[in-house]
C-alpha cells in the first residue's frame, strides 16, 4: 500500500517522534522508507540524532529537592512499582535510588504491601453477581525467559538442590540465567556485550 | 522497506586492522558505552564463545531502542535493558532489578581509538579496551548510529574467547520500550550482603538479591565484565544437569562449567553450599574469581558417588 510523504516539517517531526519511540509500526515502517536511500532525509536524520546524542551528553541534573516530598520520590515509588513510568524517568528514578536508602527502603516497604494485598482472598459478601477478585501474584521465576528459552524449555535443566529426594527444592538454569541477564542489563556494558540470548542452558 | 544489507562474515577478519595505540581518558569508555547504549538499530547478530577448543554459536534478531534491546520475535521475545526484562508469549513474565551502585570500567580499563575502517558498506570505526598492556576487548562501532556492530573478548593467550557480530543491520527499529512499559514487574531489591568479600579479583560485589528457594544472587562487575554467583546452602547434582557440561579444573579444584554464545557457567559445591557463577567474563579473570571464592569441597565427591549409587 502506499504511503503518504511528509513534507520538510513533518519529516523533523517524524524523525523526533522515532526517536521518542512514540510512532507506530506503521509510522515506523514509514521512517524506514523515507531513510531507505533518500541521502537528505538521512542527513536530516544524522542531524537530528546528533543533536539529541549532544543533549543526552549534557550533564543531567536531579529534580531539585524542594519539588520533591522530603527531597525524596514520594509516590513516583508506586508508579516504578508498576511499570507507569517511560524511559527516561524509569532511569532518573533508578539512579536516585541507588543514592538513597530511604527511598530504596521505601520501596521495599511499598513493594511487600503490593504483594500482600495481591496475595489477599476474594471477599464474599453474601452478595449475588461476580465480585472481581484479587489476582494473585504469578510465580515468574521460572517463566522469565520462557519466549527466548522456548527451544530449550523441554531440556531437562531443573536442579535439585540439597541431598536430593522428593521434597527437595528445585530451581532451573533459564531462570537463573535471566535472573543474571536481567541484572546486567542495568550495567553500561550490556550495550556492548549483549547477554541476552543465553537465557536458556544447553 | 527498510534499509538492509547483508554481510559476509568471514569479511570481519580483514576488517579488524591492528590499531595504532594513542593515550586515552580513562573515562573514554563510560562515553562509547552510553553511546551504544542510545544507539537505534536492528538486525541479527551472531555472537559465539570459543573456550578450551568448544564453541557455542547463537544468532538472534535484536532491535534496540532506548536503552532496551528487544530479542527474538512475536510472540517468542523478550526485552531487556535498564535492570528489566520482559519476556512475551505465552510465558509472559518479568523481573526489574533496583541496583545498589554503579562501577565505573575506568578504573581498570582504558580505551585506545584504532582506525577507521568499513562495516557492512558503512563508515564505521576500531575501539580498542585494553586492560593494562593487554588487549581485552576489540569493538567496531558504527559511525552514524554508535551501534556496536562487532566485538571481539580476548583471553589471557590473545586468542579471541567471544565474539559478536551483526549479520544484517538497519538503522530503523521498532520501539522496543512500548513493549515493556505499563506491564507488571517482579520488583528485585538488594538485600544485605552476607559473607562474600566486597571485591573479588577486580571486580566489586555491587549488589545481593534473593533468588528462588532460598539461594542468593550476588552480582559483581568490574564495570566492563559482570557475573551473578547463585549460592544456596546444601549440596547439588551438578552432574545431573547436562550432557554438555565440561569438566574444568582450577589449581587443582574440579568444577564443571557449560559453555554459552555469550556467557559461560562454572559451578561446584564448597563445604554447606553449592554456587554457580554464570556471566560474561574471560577465562583468565574466571580463574582469578574462582581462586578467591570457596573452593570445591571434597566431601562433595563422595556425596556425588553416594548421589548416584542411590539416589
Amino acid at each position: 500500500m502506499a504511503r503518504m510523504t511528509p513534507g520538510h516539517n513533518e519529516r523533523g517531526e517524524l524523525f523526533s517522534a522515532y526517536l521518542d519511540g512514540e510512532l507506530t509500526r506503521d509510522e515506523v515502517a514509514l521512517v524506514g522508507d523515507m531513510l531507505d536511500g533518500d541521502e537528505d532525509a538521512i542527513a536530516e536524520f544524522h542531524a537530528i540524532r546528533e543533536v539529541r546524542a549532544t543533549l543526552r551528553l549534557l550533564p543531567e541534573f536531579e529534580v531539585p529537592a524542594a519539588l520533591l516530598p522530603d527531597g525524596h520520590l514520594g509516590d513516583r515509588l508506586s508508579a516504578y512499582l508498576d511499570g507507569e513510568l517511560v524511559s527516561l524517568e524509569y532511569r532518573r528514578v533508578s539512579r536516585h535510588l541507588v543514592d538513597c536508602p530511604e527511598c530504596r527502603a521505601e520501596l521495599a516497604e511499598l513493594d511487600r504491601a503490593r504483594i500482600a494485598v495481591r496475595s489477599l482472598p476474594g471477599v464474599d459478601t453474601g452478595m449475588t453477581g461476580e465480585i472481581p477478585v484479587l489476582p494473585a501474584r504469578k510465580r515468574r521465576r521460572g517463566l522469565i525467559a520462557g519466549g527466548i528459552a522456548a527451544t530449550a524449555a523441554a531440556a531437562v535443566l531443573v536442579l535439585g538442590l540439597g541431598i536430593g529426594g522428593a521434597d527437595a527444592p528445585v530451581y532451573s538454569l533459564d531462570d537463573l540465567a535471566a535472573r543474571h541477564v536481567a541484572r546486567a542489563s542495568a550495567e553500561p556494558a550490556s550495550a556492548v556485550l549483549p547477554a541476552m540470548i543465553e537465557v536458556s542452558a544447553p | 522497506m527498510m534499509m538492509r544489507r547483508v554481510l559476509v562474515i568471514g569479511g570481519l577478519v580483514t576488517v579488524l586492522a591492528v590499531a595504532t595505540i594513542a593515550p586515552a581518558l580513562a573515562d573514554d569508555l563510560s562515553d562509547y558505552l552510553v553511546e551504544a547504549d542510545g544507539a537505534i538499530y536492528s538486525g541479527r547478530r551472531v555472537m559465539g564463545t570459543v573456550w578450551d577448543g568448544v564453541e557455542s554459536i547463537g544468532m538472534v534478531h535484536v532491535q534496540h531502542h532506548a536503552g532496551m534491546t528487544l530479542v527474538g520475535t512475536d510472540p517468542d521475545y523478550a526485552v531487556i535493558g535498564g535492570g528489566r526484562m520482559y519476556s512475551g508469549g505465552a510465558d509472559e513474565a518479568a523481573v526489574s532489578f533496583v541496583r545498589n551502585a554503579h562501577i565505573d570500567p575506568g578504573d581498570r580499563y582504558t580505551v585506545v581509538p584504532g582506525d577507521a575502517t568499513d562495516y557492512m558498506g558503512r563508515s564505521a570505526r576500531i575501539i580498542n579496551v585494553m586492560e593494562g598492556s593487554r588487549i581485552r576487548v576489540r569493538l567496531i562501532v558504527d559511525d552514524s548510529t554508535a551501534a556496536p556492530v562487532a566485538t571481539e573478548v580476548y583471553g589471557e593467550d590473545g586468542n579471541v574467547f567471544r565474539y559478536t557480530s551483526m549479520v544484517d543491520f538497519s538503522v530503523s527499529a521498532d520501539p522496543a520500550t512500548h513493549a515493556v512499559e505499563g506491564k507488571d514487574f517482579e520488583t528485585m531489591l538488594p538485600i544485605e550482603s552476607g559473607d562474600l568479600s566486597d571485591a573479588v579479583a577486580g571486580y566489586q560485589l555491587v549488589d545481593m538479591y534473593d533468588a528462588p528457594n532460598g539461594s542468593s544472587q550476588s552480582f559483581f562487575s568490574d564495570g566492563l565484565f559482570s557475573f551473578s554467583l547463585f549460592t544456596t546452602s546444601g549440596w547439588t547434582d551438578w552432574s545431573a544437569l547436562s550432557k554438555n557440561e565440561i569438566p574444568y579444573e582450577v589449581d587443582g579444584a574440579s568444577y564443571v562449567r557449560i559453555i554459552q554464545p555469550a556467557s559461560v557457567w562454572v559451578m561446584w559445591n564448597s563445604p554447606g553450599a553449592s554456587m554457580a557463577l554464570v556471566g560474561d567474563l574471560p577465562p583468565d579473570h574466571i580463574e582469578q574469581v574462582l581462586a578467591e571464592l570457596p573452593k570445591p569441597s571434597t566431601r562433595a565427591w563422595f556425596k556425588r558417588i553416594w548421589f548416584r549409587l542411590f539416589g
